[in-house]
């Protein structure tokens, strides 16, 4: 099992760092797997680089460019590193109720328009469509009930619409500790080994 | 009568021209019911939220760029926020969700008081959402809001508690053709709001 673990956010002393690590940790006590971080930060990806989507103004291009000068070097890395992987496991924050600015911008350079056309559909599962586990790990500031009224966007869009470009039989995890900013010391501690174990489970 | 502030945040990622002509409309019909429009294009926006914006977060002085003190100085000044994107995966596009991780911070969106998290943004009586839709096929099981429970939900819980607000959505790749029918109607919901 080749597990691909993608980390976001930019400060390596914060909370996050520690929750990747202990993730990372519990990854690579796994018998048989091997484990990639990617640290989407340091990766010299670009949020703002260029990319070819469909717009009103043109018609939606039959695949995804294909040729390596077409797709920003980084990212044909990055696809590079899905295509090898057979799970996802992302740690990140929750921030506005959604994944980082950084995280989804990864998601609309990686599969561009992945879920508005069946050719960009078609392309996207050549990338992702193998993928079997998809295991997010998240913190947010806001409590569970204000999470559900903002509607839980970060959430859905991993577990439903990243899995539905995924393998029919994708499992899908959500690990995430709510109200972290009125969560005492303890529990933010216990949370770090939770997560860790319940990682550990998901792929055990 | 002074006249009251509108803030325009346009992303237009991929320099649609239906999205531009979108932000047009939305200007005009505030403009139109006597209101002051300002105008924020992401064109050049950085979305990450970097290293020094989120070790300055929990301090009391949590933006530290200048691009976004402006652009806080300026939501902090509206009475009216309207937002224009295309719907990217289902959702806001990086650029606009970038934009709200690090603007709306604490001191804009949200006040502390008594170590408890309020609203801030009590000048802001109205918000309105322009969208584009453009895509063809509905994967089924996919996550596909456009953004409207942050624009409908997750604002009023930070603006004025009577704040008023319209989401419009036009689904272009269905009804090319309903794209002039789209602004007109869009052009009058909005002026109704301006004038509310």
């Amino acid at each position: 099992m080749k597990i691909l673990l993608i980390w976001t956010h930019p400060v390596p002393e914060s909370y996050n760092a520690a929750l990747r690590d202990f993730v990372l940790d519990s990854l690579r006590s796994l018998d048989n797997t091997e484990v990639e971080l990617l640290d989407l930060y340091t990766s010299g990806f670009d949020p703002k680089s260029p990319e070819v989507p469909i717009t009103t103004d043109q018609a939606p291009p039959d695949s995804l460019p294909e040729s390596p000068s077409a797709v920003a070097p980084v990212i044909a890395q990055h696809r590079a590193k899905v295509q090898a992987a057979n799970a996802l496991v992302f740690v990140y924050p929750t921030w506005w109720d959604a994944l980082p600015a950084m995280l989804k911008a990864w998601l609309e350079h990686l599969l561009p328009d992945a879920l508005d056309t069946d050719k960009a559909q078609e392309a996207a599962k050549e990338i992702t469509g193998h993928i079997t586990d998809i295991v997010a790990v998240t913190t947010h500031g806001s409590s569970r009930r204000v999470n559900f009224v903002q509607g839980r966007a970060g959430r859905l869009l991993l577990l439903k619409s990243l899995r539905s470009l995924c393998h029919h039989s994708c499992r899908t995890r959500w690990i995430s500790l709510y109200s972290i900013d009125r969560a005492s010391h303890k529990k933010r501690q216990n949370f770090l080994t939770q997560a860790a174990d319940r990682v550990k489970t998901h792929f055990s | 009568m002074t006249q009251k502030n509108c803030l325009l945040v346009l992303a237009n990622p991929h320099g649609d021209s239906f999205i531009a002509d979108l932000a047009d409309t939305a200007s005009a019909a505030f403009s139109s019911a006597d209101w002051k429009v300002d105008v924020i294009d992401l064109a050049d926006y950085a979305p990450a939220m970097t290293i020094e914006d989120r070790r300055a977060y929990h301090t009391d002085n949590p933006i530290v760029d200048p691009v976004v003190r402006d652009h806080a100085d300026k939501v902090l000044a509206a009475e009216a926020l309207v937002f224009v994107y295309p719907v990217v995966w289902g959702t806001l596009p990086a650029l606009l969700k970038g934009w709200f991780d690090r603007t709306m911070v604490v001191g804009v969106a949200l006040k502390l008081v008594r170590g408890k998290v309020r609203r801030n943004l009590t000048k802001v009586r109205k918000v309105a959402a322009l969208a584009c839709d453009n895509s063809e096929s509905h994967l089924p099981g996919t996550f596909r809001d456009g953004g409207k429970r942050l624009m409908k939900r997750t604002l009023t819980i930070i603006t004025h508690r009577r704040c008023k607000s319209v989401y419009l959505c036009h689904h272009y790749a269905k009804s090319p053709s309903g794209a002039t029918a789209f602004k007109e109607k869009a052009s009058q919901s909005l002026q109704k709001l301006a004038a509310s």
